[in-house]
């Protein structure tokens, strides 16, 4: 039982990683490389904060009337956090035990022995799937795209006691790089292919990050990148639409 | 006094003046939603267009229409006044003309004369004779009485915003009795009030019967008063236009009479409501006619103005009266005080747009109707000018039936006053304890006997030996001030109109209040927990300070800071416990600045928690800026943990946020701000402001302010047109926590 986590911050206003309010815990470290990082400072664990689950729990507590109603609960994100699932699952129970839903940010990288365990105590699955072809995937995120698709097949397949996690499939939209038609093709070839039928949040990417790149001296992968225009994104929303998936904005 | 008003149901009301039985006995609560209400009338829109005219004008010459230089303002000091007397559904105005201001010297006549050469006016040479010649005013009064201690810890800005040279205000009226009882009734109460007061001719038995002499004179100016407009205010009101008029012109009387600080106005809406839903069920009104009559007593209440000297307005920018309205709230018996009125007011913001006047205050449930708060967050989503307060908390205190005075604070209606005492600036007191009793910026010698601090680092243990001793000093020397200048406040400029509207013996409040809260609250963390060295100048007076090391900060819900914030507020309460009251009146203790947190900024010298010499404070109890590393949930907590018990003055916070960080669309921002005013107030927070607006707007206001004539924004208690604000304000409110979480 692991009962600390390493932690890169916590935003208690939360309005968009799940339902109602919540608090969103931002764990360190990831295994991802990803060129259009919002949060470039979380890759590293190292020097970051320790917390331990009982801060977390009086924490919690005193939030507990903004975050009870309306299905509002935690999240956690990063950096990677299943690569800390041993510690999210106790985390996870904890909440549950305040009546609170659990919300996972992830990129899927659990060890196969947590991912059961950790999907029980799961209530939405926010499973970022960042390119639907393994060149661009590696290419984007340094990452296999194979353990990403196989932890939303886990998700979705039925099994977990509490009743199959919501799974929403998030996908921040670079503009001429992974919204183009063969992606949207793939994606929804995906979505569709699961047990349960997610819906797709598709996130306008931003350069509100960038500056983070800069104050760790690191190069930016993308300086030339500009957000996509809302016609952009009604055309790629359109190409999973016409599939008959439900897309939102993120 | 005539019981037998037809619709209205009886109770001891009727034998005894008590509008909360009025009120229990007839109140009509509304749980449903927001889709009854009427938009402006033609007649409406044609007259408030005048007003918006006269507003541009105010503007263009400098923030003051015009002044009446030649009469020292009363109750009857003018005749009649008018926007357009055939469209007006309510009727009065403080002088002859809208936006025009009155002076009224006997509050400090050198300053009406610095405030009228300021606009470019003359006083007229017969009132400076009169009030320097023969009649002294409460500003010289003040000062013949002051300590050389008091003058300065006054001058030197440590206790500051002191009403020793305006009115005082905060004293509410309640204005209501005119209309339900007529002034026939209260005269004869009041002669009643004389009788029975002791005759031993003690000082204060004497002070007593001279002061219901003025009050019974105030009532009967009242009637001279009403027949100027031509109405019969001897008797109660018979319909719901007649309970608006009549319960205006009390309020106007106050308002002519006084030109107090803030003149709030109370809970007034629920009990026009009682008129408004009868004649409607008579079937002698419609919506549309109730929504007119509202609207028009509100416009009348945005032409409220007093003249104020510049120093004023660096203080408390924005030219506010604080005419605020309580609307909202619950009995204790559980039912909802919401009312269509309640609606109806939050209405006048849609019909006549945003405006910082009156002052709309929700007294908060998580138990009001939903379809009341949505209506709320709406509003307050679209035009940022509502400000909410837990009535949760101030129920069991107030009982069903009260008012907030000013910005934030509670006062029983009708029984209660309070006096108001302005700040004391806990941050300079801070600095006194590093400083030997000096202070920081002109070296002079405040304090005697405080200890010289050791070690080139700070000590955590010897400066909160030095800060209780400085803080226990002040409070001493704050009371005692206090005294003195509401001695004289009673004698020289009496609020007879307001008084003469409430119970003669009067449950008395004394406001004490504190700024620079978050700076003392982070600097007391900062040596605490990092190392804090001083730079001292070659007096040895404190410059900076060096910071090694991480500390907690307010407004993280971080135990260890939020603990500290706690004791500061209740070992201030405590001291001030300690010295005897005038009147007997109870302590209270706000945590509120008004604007006035930039100018105390100002005037003080760098501080512990890292904070640069003359960089504003945070307004009222909010964190300091950009110190809120944890996001909107964590600072609201850390501030809702304060203890009201030990602040019931009210503890202040302005929460601003961009629309996108609420939620997606407008459907889930509404949801989503419900549920942070639930949470909030269930946390036991007393207040808070709910500005939503974006950073970039603000900006553009700032260089185009005529494109945003009715931009309004609240700030620390009440609302403001923000182009009426000064660049350093604008600034300070750009700068201030806007929460942006993505």
């Amino acid at each position: 039982m692991k009962k600390s986590a390493q932690i890169h911050s916590i935003e208690t206003l939360g309005t968009r990683d799940g339902p109602g309010l919540r608090c969103v815990f931002f764990l360190s470290g990831c295994n991802f490389k990803c060129k259009f990082c919002q949060n470039r400072d979380t890759w590293s664990s190292k020097g970051s904060e320790k917390i331990t689950l009982h801060a977390i729990y009086d924490r919690l507590l005193r939030l507990l009337p903004y975050l009870q109603k309306d299905g509002g609960g935690i999240t956690v994100s990063g950096g990677e956090p299943s690569l800390q699932s041993d510690f999210v699952i106790e985390l996870f129970k904890m909440a549950h035990g305040m009546k609170l839903t659990t919300a996972l940010d992830t990129n899927g990288t659990c060890k196969p022995k947590f991912i059961k365990k950790l999907l029980a105590e799961t209530d939405t699955v926010l499973l970022d799937v960042k390119a639907s072809t393994l060149k661009l995937h590696k290419e984007l995120t340094g990452g296999d795209l194979e353990t990403v698709l196989n932890f939303g097949r886990e998700a979705a397949s039925g099994w977990v006691k509490r009743g199959t996690p919501k799974l929403v499939i998030r996908r921040v939209l670079l503009p001429g790089i992974n919204d183009l038609k063969l992606e949207m093709d793939k994606l929804s070839e995906y979505a569709l292919s699961l047990a349960k039928l997610p819906e797709i949040e598709l996130i306008p990417y931003h350069r509100l990050g960038v500056h983070k790149w800069k104050e760790m001296k690191k190069k930016y992968p993308l300086p030339k990148l500009n957000p996509p225009t809302t016609r952009d994104w009604e055309k790629a929303a359109e190409r999973l639409r016409a599939k008959g998936l439900v897309v939102y904005k993120g | 006094m005539s019981k037998k008003v037809k619709g209205l149901k009886k109770g001891r009301w009727t034998l005894r003046t008590d509008l909360q039985d009025f009120i229990y006995q007839n109140i009509n609560p509304y749980e449903g939603d927001a889709s009854f209400l009427s938009g402006p009338t033609k007649r409406t829109l044609a007259l408030w267009n005048k007003v918006e005219k006269l507003y541009a004008l105010e503007r263009k010459r400098g923030g003051v229409l015009d002044i009446d230089t030649e009469t020292a303002g009363g109750i009857i000091s003018h005749g009649a006044g008018y926007i357009d007397k055939k469209n007006e559904l309510i009727t009065g105005l403080q002088t002859d003309k809208p936006l025009k201001r009155a002076v009224k010297p006997i509050g400090g006549v050198r300053l009406v004369q610095k405030a009228c050469d300021a606009y470019g006016y003359k006083l007229s040479p017969k009132l400076v004779e009169v009030y320097t010649k023969f009649r002294k005013s409460h500003n010289d009064a003040v000062f013949s009485v002051y300590s050389e201690e008091m003058k300065k810890i006054r001058s030197l800005g440590i206790i500051t915003g002191l009403p020793d040279s305006y009115a005082r205000g905060r004293i509410i009226g309640d204005y209501r009795r005119l209309a339900l009882y007529g002034l026939n009734y209260l005269i004869k109460e009041k002669e009643k009030d004389f009788k029975k007061i002791d005759d031993n001719m003690s000082t204060m038995s004497i002070r007593l019967r001279e002061e219901v002499k003025d009050q019974l004179q105030a009532l009967k100016d009242m009637i001279v008063l009403g027949k100027t407009y031509g109405f019969d205010l001897t008797r109660p009101a018979k319909n719901a236009k007649e309970a608006i008029q009549w319960t205006y012109l009390a309020y106007l009387a106050a308002a002519k009479e006084s030109d107090g600080a803030a003149m709030s106005i109370g809970p007034i809406s629920v009990f026009f409501d009682v008129y408004l839903e009868r004649d409607i069920k008579a079937g002698i009104l419609t919506e549309e006619k109730a929504q007119e009559l509202v609207d028009d007593f509100t416009i009348k209440l945005r032409l409220i103005r007093q003249l104020r000297a510049p120093e004023y307005d660096l203080l408390f920018a924005g030219d506010p009266v604080w005419v605020t309205i309580v609307l909202g709230g619950m009995t204790s018996d559980g039912r909802t005080k919401v009312t269509k009125t309640d609606f109806r007011f939050l209405n006048t913001l849609k019909n006549l747009g945003p405006a910082p006047e009156p002052n709309l205050t929700i007294l908060y449930s998580p138990r009001l109707p939903i379809g009341f708060k949505k209506f709320a967050v709406e509003m307050s989503i679209n035009t940022s000018s509502i400000q909410y307060e837990n009535d949760d908390l101030m129920r069991p205190i107030a009982g069903d039936d009260y008012g907030i005075s000013c910005c934030v604070s509670l006062l029983k209606a009708g029984s209660q006053i309070q006096y108001f005492g302005a700040r004391c600036n806990l941050a300079k007191a801070l600095l006194l304890a590093l400083n030997e009793g000096r202070e920081e910026t002109s070296g002079e010698l405040v304090i005697p006997d405080v200890p010289k601090l050791r070690g080139e680092y700070l000590d955590a243990e010897q400066v909160r030996e030095n800060f209780n001793y400085v803080v226990s000093w002040l409070a001493k020397q704050y009371v005692k001030t206090m005294n003195v200048i509401h001695w004289v406040h009673d004698k020289y400029y009496y609020e007879a109109a307001q008084m003469a509207l409430l119970d003669t013996n009067l449950d008395r409040l004394m406001a004490f209040g504190i700024a620079g809260f978050s700076v003392v609250v982070d600097s007391l963390c900062a040596i605490r927990y990092a190392k804090v060295k001083p730079i001292r100048d070659k007096n040895g007076i404190t410059k900076d300070f060096e910071i090694k090391g991480d500390f907690p900060c307010f407004g993280n819900d971080d135990e260890r800071a939020d603990n500290r914030a706690r004791d500061l507020v209740i070992s201030f309460i405590t001291e001030l416990r300690k010295t005897p009251i005038y009147r007997r009146a109870n302590p209270t203790l706000s945590i509120l600045t008004i604007t006035s947190n930039v100018l105390y900024g100002k005037v003080t010298g760098a501080t512990p928690d890292g904070r640069k010499a003359g960089e504003p404070f945070a307004p009222g109890a909010n964190p300091m800026f950009g110190r809120e590393k944890n996001g909107v949930l964590a600072s609201l907590d850390s501030v809702s943990k304060l203890p009201y018990y030990a602040a019931q003055d009210g503890i202040s916070n302005t929460f601003s946020i961009v629309p996108s960080a609420l939620g997606v669309d407008k459907e889930t921002q509404k949801a989503n701000l419900i549920k942070i005013l639930d949470g909030y107030f269930t946390r036991g927070g007393h207040h808070i402001n709910v500005n939503v607006l974006d950073k970039v707007l603000l900006k553009d206001a700032m260089v185009h302010p005529e494109k945003y004539p009715q931009l309004t924004i609240r700030v620390s208690g009440y609302a403001v047109h923000f182009t009426k604000l000064s660049r350093d304000h604008q600034e300070e409110i750009i700068k201030r926590t806007f929460h942006e979480a993505l």
